[in-house]
């Protein structure tokens, strides 16, 4: 087998706190193979986004991503990469598409030009021809009239057509690895199924590798070929699209997969997970779900969960399931 | 657009007319015209010489009804001070000085020059140095530099102008005598030797205020989601600072800059005062003290005209940076 695209092995991201720093994203790991969509999946501030941005380096300050981390990619070692090769990085094997493509986008540069530098920061062509190819890109992400589209400002174009906008962007250098940020959670139900199906189409045809960050299982269901979920900073379970959807192993993730609205029934209550994600000054010392699972016992609360095979392709870190399969 | 601006211009009109309200109570009913002439032709003077001062100075009508004229003629509200006075300030007529009888339209204009050629370069320099500084420790932030510079610009901030300028004059004008201490020349060759000063003294003045506020300004427009977009893009930090943040900035830092311009012609009242330069600064404070209410009023109109205009200026320079603002 050849090497993997992405190699993210011992990830932590710190940020300082009153005592100390607070790891928001505690020593995970994946990888991803070429053409592959991984999907990363948690909770809100379970630090799958800030991963993400580690592996970018755009961690905001004073967050950093800590020493021990080691993050490759296309045999390349990001975190010792100096600033000039990130920056030739970013954008062009490597790029991003964000969350809220409302802020995203500079307000007072027209689309077209911002999708053009985005061309002419890493391919000496002109003006002309990132124009042409920027209108190309357009028309290739549906958006109708790309040509007059070009010069307008995001603040006049809907949501999904803003989307799209930031999606050309991304994909404007045929990246290797496109991170894909929440990209429909700001979006309308309906315009959020279209963008989807254009990530997919974009995937097929240009045999781009994603990985996928997104709290939305249907999303990931459309979408991912694997899946790993994160809780409170801490990777809790990895394992292919099938295996998580429809055998899951960890309690975290069956309550994820169980608190999803059309598995309820009408007259009954919606179910939860009990309780909140605790923020991360008061992450337990073990198994960072303790206090809200189900299944939590004695060793849970003070010692680290081991990490179990649950399948050929699946690993969960989980004491329960330690003692239910007999180690 | 177009229709917004007449409506602005209207308005604007409106905004005089209550402004000349305000000047004619001020310096006719509250400084009384009888007061003016005494101190102007002195307590000795005769009660001819008095009655043509005040003839010559347009004071020798009654305030808003002149009893004169009979009830149905239009003199009876014409012929008065207060529409004298609407009269002659709409029309940009106004008249003499009360202090040395010179006409003050001539003396604004003589006084503009000086004034333009100090508070022009102060304004370039000053928004120059100003957004240069605020950019770097923007771009520093949350670093020693970033601290050092705040803390230089609260110091600079602290100290009263006044030092600035008596410091400035005893530095470097009588110790190390690089440019003359006051004074002025309208010959440009020779001009700059004399403008140098005070300019470097208002820049620096300036310096702790601009600094702090474009600071911010940038400060927040970094922590937008459009920069981080930009640098995932692979923009360089000089990049999006002046393609991505200096851009969005502009935007709150217009308000500040344009409301100013109109200023730049009233001059700068302390400068030009203490390095001798004769501009409309000069000219102010010079009537303040001579009991000049002519010339003085006649600032203060001028000075609320160009507020007006630069409010105006200001919300039309907003369509230019900001493509979300369309006036209508």
């Amino acid at each position: 087998m050849s090497k993997p695209l992405l190699e993210m092995q011992n990830v932590s991201v710190t940020f300082p706190s009153g005592a100390g720093r607070v790891a928001v994203v505690d020593e995970i790991s994946f990888s991803l193979d070429e053409g592959e969509v991984l999907a990363l999946v948690g909770e809100s501030g379970c630090g799958k986004t800030m991963a993400a941005l580690a592996l970018m380096r755009l961690i905001p300050k004073p967050g950093r991503a800590e020493k021990t981390s080691r993050i490759t990619f296309d045999g390349k070692d990001v975190m010792a990469a100096s600033v000039d090769d990130m920056r030739a990085l970013r954008g062009y094997d490597l790029s991003m598409i964000f969350q809220d493509p409302m802020t995203c986008l500079n307000p007072v540069v027209r689309v077209g030009d911002q999708v053009v530098e985005a061309i002419r920061l890493h391919e000496s062509v002109s003006y002309g021809a990132a124009r042409k190819r920027t209108i190309e890109l357009f028309e290739r992400v549906g958006i109708p009239d790309a040509e007059q589209r070009f010069s307008t400002y995001p603040h006049l174009l809907s949501g999904g057509l803003k989307q799209r906008v930031m999606i050309s962007m991304a994909v404007a250098t045929k990246p290797r690895l496109l991170i894909a940020d929440e990209p429909t959670t700001a979006l309308d139900v309906t315009v959020q199924a279209q963008i989807l199906e254009l990530l997919r189409e974009l995937q097929r045809d240009l045999g781009t590798t994603i990985l996928l960050i997104t709290h939305d299982f249907a999303v990931v269901n459309e979408l991912a070929d694997r899946v790993a979920v994160m809780y409170a900073g801490k990777m809790v379970e990895k394992g292919t699209r099938y295996e998580l959807l429809k055998m899951p192993r960890h309690p975290y993730t069956e309550g994820l997969l169980g608190a999803i609205p059309h598995a309820a029934q009408r007259g009954h209550e919606l179910n939860e997970i009990e309780g909140v994600v605790p923020p991360p000054a008061l992450w337990p010392a073990g198994c960072r779900f303790t206090n809200r699972c189900p299944k939590a016992f004695e060793p849970c609360e003070g010692t680290l969960p081991p990490r179990i095979e649950t399948s050929g392709t699946g690993v969960a870190w989980c004491h329960a399931l330690a003692k239910a399969s007999g180690r | 657009m177009f229709a917004y601006l007449v409506r602005r211009i209207a308005y604007g009109f409106v905004t005089v007319l209550g402004v000349l309200m305000l000047l004619f109570v001020l310096f006719f009913a509250i400084a009384d015209p009888d007061d003016i002439a005494r101190k102007a032709v002195g307590e000795r003077a005769s009660a001819e010489v008095y009655e043509q001062w005040k003839k010559n100075h347009g004071y020798d009508k009654p305030l808003i009804v002149n009893t004169d004229h009979g009830a149905a003629e239009f003199a009876r509200y014409t012929d008065t001070l207060f529409f004298d006075h609407y009269r002659r300030m709409l029309t940009f007529d106004f008249g003499r000085s009360d202090a040395d009888d010179s006409p003050i339209a001539g003396r604004i204009l003589a006084g503009a020059v000086p004034s333009l050629s100090l508070t022009v370069p102060l304004f370039v320099i000053g928004l120059g140095v100003g957004v240069f500084f605020a950019l770097l420790v923007a771009f520093f932030r949350d670093t020693y530099v970033d601290r050092s510079v705040l803390v230089l610009c609260m110091l600079a901030m602290s100290i009263a102008s006044l030092i600035y300028i008596i410091g400035g004059q005893y530095l470097i004008g009588m110790l190390l005598r690089w440019f003359p201490i006051s004074g002025f020349d309208p010959d440009p060759t020779v001009a700059y030797r004399f403008l140098a000063l005070p300019v470097l003294i208002g820049v620096v003045s300036g310096f702790g205020a601009d600094v702090r506020l474009y600071r911010t300004v940038f400060l927040e427009e970094t922590n937008r989601d459009y920069v981080r977009t930009a640098r995932a893009k692979g923009c360089g930090d000089i990049r999006v600072m002046t393609a991505h943040v200096l851009r969005n900035a502009l935007i709150p830092i217009l308000t500040n800059v344009v409301l100013a311009i109109p200023f730049l012609f009233t001059g700068a009242l302390l400068l030009e005062s203490f390095f001798g330069i004769p501009g409309l600064g000069s000219l102010t404070v010079e009537a303040i003290h001579g009991n000049d209410f002519s010339t003085l009023r006649t600032m203060v109109y001028i000075g609320a005209l160009l507020f007006i205009l630069g409010q105006i200026l200001t919300d039309v320079s907003y369509t230019l940076a900001d493509p979300r603002v369309r006036l209508r």
